[in-house]
């Protein structure tokens, strides 16, 4: 049986952002200078200017993953590890943002950074080359949170992964929210939350 | 092992495997030039289905009125239809799973100024394929970038390997718009002229729309359907837009799927093979790293185009073809060799009596993926 060996989020509606049992609220000061994203990445006290050119999905991956690997167990090897994610919207914000843009004529071919955001699989491979990571990375898209298949998707994907960082990260008109987790199926790091569709769940509940 | 029951694509080549591969046999392309397509103000070369077609096939496959259906929907679901109704089973039983790879959907409807339109989720386009065939499942949608066809294969097998459906429908499909030539436009990544793969002389790549289906099942030793062997997905963690210059997750994509295998047994390698500089290079990479650079290598990019989310699952319905029928397919628009590795692209049909063919391709976001199929004799 696998199992979680962490969970990280950050949900903007409700501003909150934390690890495992820690929460933080984003302080409305730091609110008043740097929109949610970003004013995390400030108290976290990151150091990735990649960071400034991600679109949300990507920031927001890229904080959680930041979040999950703080810390981290010493023998995690990181080549191992994929990354896998879900969604409901794919890359739609960020996608109209690029139509907008070249509903211009002078401006029909933009600068190529900003399609590439186009794509909802980016934010997997922002966070393999932040984390060094060289295993399975995959997207996939679906109505609702539907637990059940992603616990199904990630059981198979950990056949050929020893470990897989994955969750929901999604983006609305309420903001970002992601919840995500790293999932082993290595003994050496059997924690007490087994990955099972209850187990998610509750910390779903917990935090969107 | 997993095993394609049957198959469909519709291009602008045909409305049939079979006919498709047909005509990439004797040559010919679906790429036209065209002075100002989508009003994009440039030259663009690429391969675009004709509507009205289109609509008269979907209208006869489906019964439904084309006018209710976009493009893309009309495609798809015509493209599922046909490899279904080859077969015996019935879509409507809760052991059928389908399964959808795309990468921009219905993203059209944008370009028309609908912003709010619930078609441009592509869950939607997902499910609109499963309900039309009654079944109860959740369409599962892959969006992985250019590799999205071999992931969605990849993820649909496992599915049945660990019991949980007895069949996939693995449908691929993306459509051409304004809205992806200005994106691959503005990266500078499209050829004005039907493209080149591998050629010292390549310019870029061309797009292509298609839909392509492989329905799959647990194999059957002796069904005589070809076998789905090994698959691996594999990040480069280099870089969101360009290949790593090690070809480091497409080298161990390969490596994973022959690990332990004689080498000497693949008839080809059909490789991703977009004309862009950097893609092809970074394939011939990785195959002199995997040591096959005397193996025929191909690329159908000079037949359709580069067709997004269809391409894994077109390509390998083409791969799979073309051994079913001894042959390894030409590589149109290749010349010269013009990688810095040397490798061994296909310059006309070749004849092979080998049975297995390796099928890799590659996408932004860092993506790779390497599947090793296999055909029974």
């Amino acid at each position: 049986m696998a199992f979680i060996y962490d969970f990280a989020y950050i949900n903007e509606k409700r501003n909150i952002f934390g690890k495992g049992g820690y929460r933080y609220n984003v302080p409305d000061k730091e609110l008043a200078e740097n929109n949610f994203l970003t004013a995390i990445y400030r108290l976290c006290e990151f150091s990735y200017p990649k960071f400034f050119k991600m679109d949300n999905l990507s920031k927001a991956g890229f904080l959680a993953s930041e979040l999950l690997v703080d810390e981290l167990d010493e023998n995690f090897e990181r080549k191992d590890c994929g990354v896998i994610l879900f969604n409901r919207v794919s890359s739609l914000t960020t996608d109209k943002n690029f139509e907008n843009t070249i509903k211009d004529p002078e401006n029909f071919y933009p600068s190529p950074a900003l399609f590439v955001y186009t794509l909802p699989n980016i934010v997997t491979g922002e966070i393999c080359i932040r984390q060094k990571f060289y295993g399975e990375s995959s997207f996939y898209v679906m109505e609702d949170f539907d637990t059940q298949r992603i616990v199904d998707i990630i059981s198979d994907s950990l056949q050929q992964n020893k470990y897989v960082m994955t969750g929901w990260i999604d983006e609305t008109d309420e903001g970002v929210k992601a919840l995500m987790f790293l999932v082993t199926r290595d003994s050496l790091y059997n924690t007490w939350i087994p990955f099972t569709v209850e187990a998610i769940e509750d910390m779903r509940k917990l935090v969107f | 092992m997993i095993e394609i029951l049957s198959d469909n694509i519709i291009s602008p080549l045909g409305f049939t495997s079979e006919e498709n591969y047909l005509n990439v046999k004797q040559g010919k392309s679906g790429i036209r030039t065209y002075d100002n397509i989508f009003d994009v103000g440039r030259q663009v070369s690429c391969s675009r289905m004709d509507g009205d077609l289109l609509d008269a096939e979907f209208q006869k496959v489906t019964g439904l009125c084309p006018t209710e259906y976009t493009r893309l929907e009309k495609s798809a679901l015509t493209s599922a239809k046909k490899a279904i109704d080859a077969l015996g089973i019935d879509p409507k039983n809760p052991r059928v799973g389908f399964y959808l790879s795309t990468t921009k959907g219905n993203v059209e409807l944008l370009d028309q100024n609908l912003f709010d339109d619930p078609r441009l989720y592509l869950w939607n386009t997902a499910d609109k394929i499963a309900q039309f065939f009654g079944n109860p499942n959740k369409c599962t949608v892959v969006s992985n970038a250019c590799i999205s066809g071999i992931c969605a294969i990849i993820a649909a097998s496992r599915a049945i390997e660990s019991g949980r459906i007895d069949y996939a429908v693995v449908t691929g499909a993306d459509v051409l718009s304004r809205f992806v030539v200005s994106g691959f436009g503005c990266l500078k990544a499209l050829s004005a002229d039907p493209c080149k793969p591998f050629d010292k002389d390549r310019k870029g790549l061309n797009l292509g729309e298609a839909s392509a289906t492989v329905v799959l099942r647990r194999a059957v030793d002796g069904s005589g359907n070809l076998k789905f062997l090994r698959g691996s997905i594999r990040n480069d963690a280099n870089h969101i837009s360009g290949p790593s210059r090690t070809a480091e997750g497409a080298f161990n994509a390969l490596t994973d799927i022959l690990q332990d295998f004689d080498k000497s047994q693949i008839a080809f390698v059909s490789t991703h093979g977009t004309a862009t500089a950097f893609n092809d290079e970074m394939e011939s990479i990785a195959i002199d790293r995997m040591e096959l650079n005397d193996k025929p290598v191909n690329a159908f990019k000079g037949y359709y185009g580069h067709t997004l989310g269809a391409a894994g699952v077109l390509e390998a319905i083409i791969a799979k073809h073309s051994i079913m029928d001894n042959t390894v397919i030409r590589t149109l628009g290749f010349e010269n060799l013009g990688t810095s590795k040397q490798i061994n692209p296909t310059s006309e049909n070749l004849a092979t009596d080998k049975q297995y063919f390796v099928k890799l391709i590659s996408g932004f976001g860092g993506s790779n993926a390497a599947a090793l199929f296999k055909k029974e004799v």
